[in-house]
């Protein structure tokens, strides 16, 4: 009989113990998910925040202003855009042998940027 | 019960008990007692029973909720403090998810008077640091018996900081949301602005108020902030050239109805719109109706085209100015011959047009025109919506001067609209400025035939080819227009001297995706114009620097010049075997 009391105070008290440790654990969980919650706010009002600085960075007439002061680069024009059909084949070493000393492009009346497009396009 | 040992010797030594009380004989009950000990056992058992019931039923249900059950309840707790972000009001992002206008959070500074120790010291300081305070005003308010009194609101951090720096007693801070447009005037006649509490008072904002407050996804738009950069660039720089005094753009998508670009010149910053003059806040491009003048030419040939009244080696002679009650219809640069009908339009003879006209009748024409779309005002997510201006009573002299664009003022909102089911195959589309969720719109309505769409796509090329829009001509993107100048109404009478430039293009011409309106208010012809101002001087240049630029941008291949050339004849429709062209 006192034995099987002893054992049940025993595994009550266990089990009291276990729940209050749960329990304090939720409660540490909580306020740690609360805490990283409140970051998670931060954060998205700062990502919101940058996003408005982003686009305010972005305004077509800074970029253009950006562009002209520091790239080399001009607006593309019509005449810049080439269809691929319209570049040279690559040429096959040997077509040249009997035009000793010129470079092949020259031979061939091409210019140099589709010279290279073709070299590229060979490869 | 303890057992006693049998033959111990002072057991035996006693007295033995009479043989009648041995052995003891088993306790007999009578009836009534033994009853109630039996029912008492049986309520015992029976509440034992049920108590063993009731627990064993909660020890199943535990077992349940803590081992069996899964997929009733969500796996990750989810708490009432996990919203997202939210400022109360949507974002406004272009067709690429640039930001047009946002919420932001701002410090606003207000002041307790009561703590506030020295009000002199206290405006001194404050003055040198917000500038735009007046000091008298300030001294005045913190002069109340009050708690509360707002000194500035929406602080940048800067002056926020700045203030925090003078220490003094008695200013606050309060968090609050303030409206911010990042690019500024660029689409300020588009979205629009609120006031300081953030409703809405003009544009999307004020047209989208309760779904931008009521949902949190951004509303996205039909506008492409680089076209309309674009746009925008090239006519400031036209009216600037030209000593205007505003002007108008559009792009417009024929195919989804899309707007793509709306500027409407001067404009004004929807950060502080009140500073802006009332002219500045106006949108010519939508809210503003204008004579469009030549430009209507399109639309009476298209008539005169689709309902067969003539067909493209048909023509006309324009020897004579038509005489109508007191006016004389005239043409600008007289040809003083028989006009086919392509050179009627190339050359934009108004006489030519205006037989066109009466040909086709005055009923024609405003059925023609309703269906267009022209006499009512274009349906569009702007609360800035300009109502069309027609004749009442429509005459035939009306139906003349309409034919050439005089005497009926529409928006040139509509008159894109209009032009892009003219070049588009012959579908009027709805217009808007939300970026199409799908591939064609929900409803469109013919308005013309295909064969007469093609025709004019043909003719409208030919224009910038050979005719009054050459300046439009950006080489390899087959550009087609037509040129417009409207003199000015000026109270009852027509001036010289004020009047209204316009092009309206479409290109490329073999497949037309896009329709491009520049319009200038009031040009003055310069030197290098030898003091032109019409639209062929003014407005077309803009649209051919927009289409060079914004071709790229927007995926359209320009061809190379022969390519080009060999798109323009397949232009020619099969109708038009017979016609030469003089100027050919």
């Amino acid at each position: 009989m006192t034995r099987f009391a002893v054992t049940w105070m025993f595994v009550v008290t266990c089990a009291a113990l276990a729940v209050f440790y749960v329990s304090q654990s939720v409660e540490r969980l909580e306020r740690e998910l609360a805490l990283q919650q409140r970051t998670i706010l931060e954060h998205q009002e700062a990502i919101h925040v940058l996003e408005a600085e982003w686009s305010f960075l972005n305004r077509p007439e800074r970029i253009s202003l950006l562009a002209e002061r520091f790239l080399a680069l001009a607006p593309l024009s019509a005449d810049h855009v080439v269809s691929i059909n319209d570049l040279p084949q690559r040429l096959e070493p040997g077509d040249n042998d009997d035009v000793p000393g010129l470079p092949i492009a020259d031979s061939q009346g091409l210019s140099a940027p589709a010279t290279l497009a073709s070299m590229r396009s060979g490869e | 019960m303890m057992q006693r040992p049998h033959g111990l010797p002072n057991r035996r030594a006693t007295p033995v008990a009479p043989p009648s009380r041995d052995p003891p004989a088993p306790i007999k009950l009578d009836g009534v007692s033994k009853m109630a000990l039996e029912t008492g056992r049986t309520r015992l058992l029976v509440t034992g029973f049920v108590f063993a019931l009731a627990f064993l039923a909660i020890g199943l249900r535990l077992i349940d909720l803590g081992l069996l059950r899964q997929g009733a309840e969500p796996g990750v707790a989810e708490s009432e403090t996990g919203q997202p972000f939210n400022t109360g009001r949507a974002d406004i992002v272009d067709r690429n998810g640039v930001v047009l206008a946002t919420t932001l959070p701002t410090q606003s500074l207000y002041a307790d008077p009561r703590q506030v120790r020295n009000v002199e010291e206290t405006v001194v300081a404050l003055a040198g640091v917000l500038p735009d305070l007046s000091p008298d005003e300030l001294a005045a308010q913190l002069g109340l018996e009050r708690s509360f009194v707002w000194v500035k609101r929406n602080l940048t951090p800067r002056q926020q900081y700045e203030v925090n720096r003078l220490g003094l007693p008695g200013l606050h801070f309060q968090r609050e949301l303030d409206r911010v447009y990042p690019l500024g005037p660029l689409a300020a006649q588009i979205v629009g602005f609120t006031d300081v509490d953030g409703n809405g008072l003009a544009g999307l904002e004020r047209a989208f108020d309760t779904r931008l407050r009521s949902q949190d996804q951004p509303l996205q738009l039909s506008i492409d902030v680089r076209v309309q950069y674009i746009l925008a660039e090239e006519l400031a720089a036209a009216i600037a050239e030209f000593n205007a005094i505003g002007g108008a753009g559009l792009v417009f998508d024929v195919d989804s109805g899309e707007v793509i670009a709306l500027v409407s010149l001067p404009t004004f910053d929807p950060d502080q719109p009140g500073a802006a003059p009332e002219e500045a806040r106006f949108n010519r491009a939508t809210l503003g109706v204008y004579e469009m003048g030549s430009v209507f030419k399109i639309f009476t040939t298209a008539m005169a085209l689709d309902e067969g009244i003539v067909d493209l080696n048909d023509g006309y002679d324009v020897r004579k100015p038509i005489k109508a009650a007191r006016y004389v219809i005239r043409d600008y640069k007289p040809k003083n011959r028989w006009l086919s009908i392509p050179e009627i339009f190339i050359y934009s003879s108004n006489i030519g047009t205006v037989h066109m006209a009466i040909d086709a009748g005055t009923e024609a024409q405003q059925h023609f025109l309703n269906r267009l779309g022209l006499t009512r005002p274009a349906p569009i997510e702007l609360p800035e919506i300009g109502e069309p201006m027609l004749p009442s009573p429509w005459r035939e002299i009306n139906t003349m001067t309409i034919a050439y664009g005089h005497g009926l003022a529409v928006s040139p909102l509509q008159v894109v609209r209009a032009v892009g089911a003219m070049v588009n195959g012959g579908m009027l589309k709805p217009v808007t400025l939300m970026k199409a969720t799908r591939e064609a719109p929900l409803y469109e309505q013919r308005v013309i035939s295909e064969e007469t769409s093609h025709a004019m796509s043909w003719l409208m090329r030919l224009v910038v080819q050979y005719g009054t829009g050459r300046k439009a001509n950006a080489p390899g993107y087959l550009v087609g227009g037509k040129t417009g100048t409207a003199d000015k109404l000026v109270g009852k009478h027509y001036v010289d001297d004020a009047r209204m430039a316009s092009f309206v293009g479409a290109f490329p011409m073999d497949d037309p995706r896009y329709v491009i309106l520049a319009m200038v208010d009031e040009p003055k012809g310069n030197d290098s114009t030898f003091g032109y101002a019409t639209g062929g001087w003014v407005a077309a240049p803009i649209v051919r620097h927009v289409v060079e630029r914004i071709g790229p941008l927007i995926g359209i291949r320009p061809r190379p010049a022969a390519e080009e050339a060999g798109v323009d004849q397949l232009l020619i429709p099969a109708k038009a075997g017979r016609f030469v062209l003089a100027a050919q």
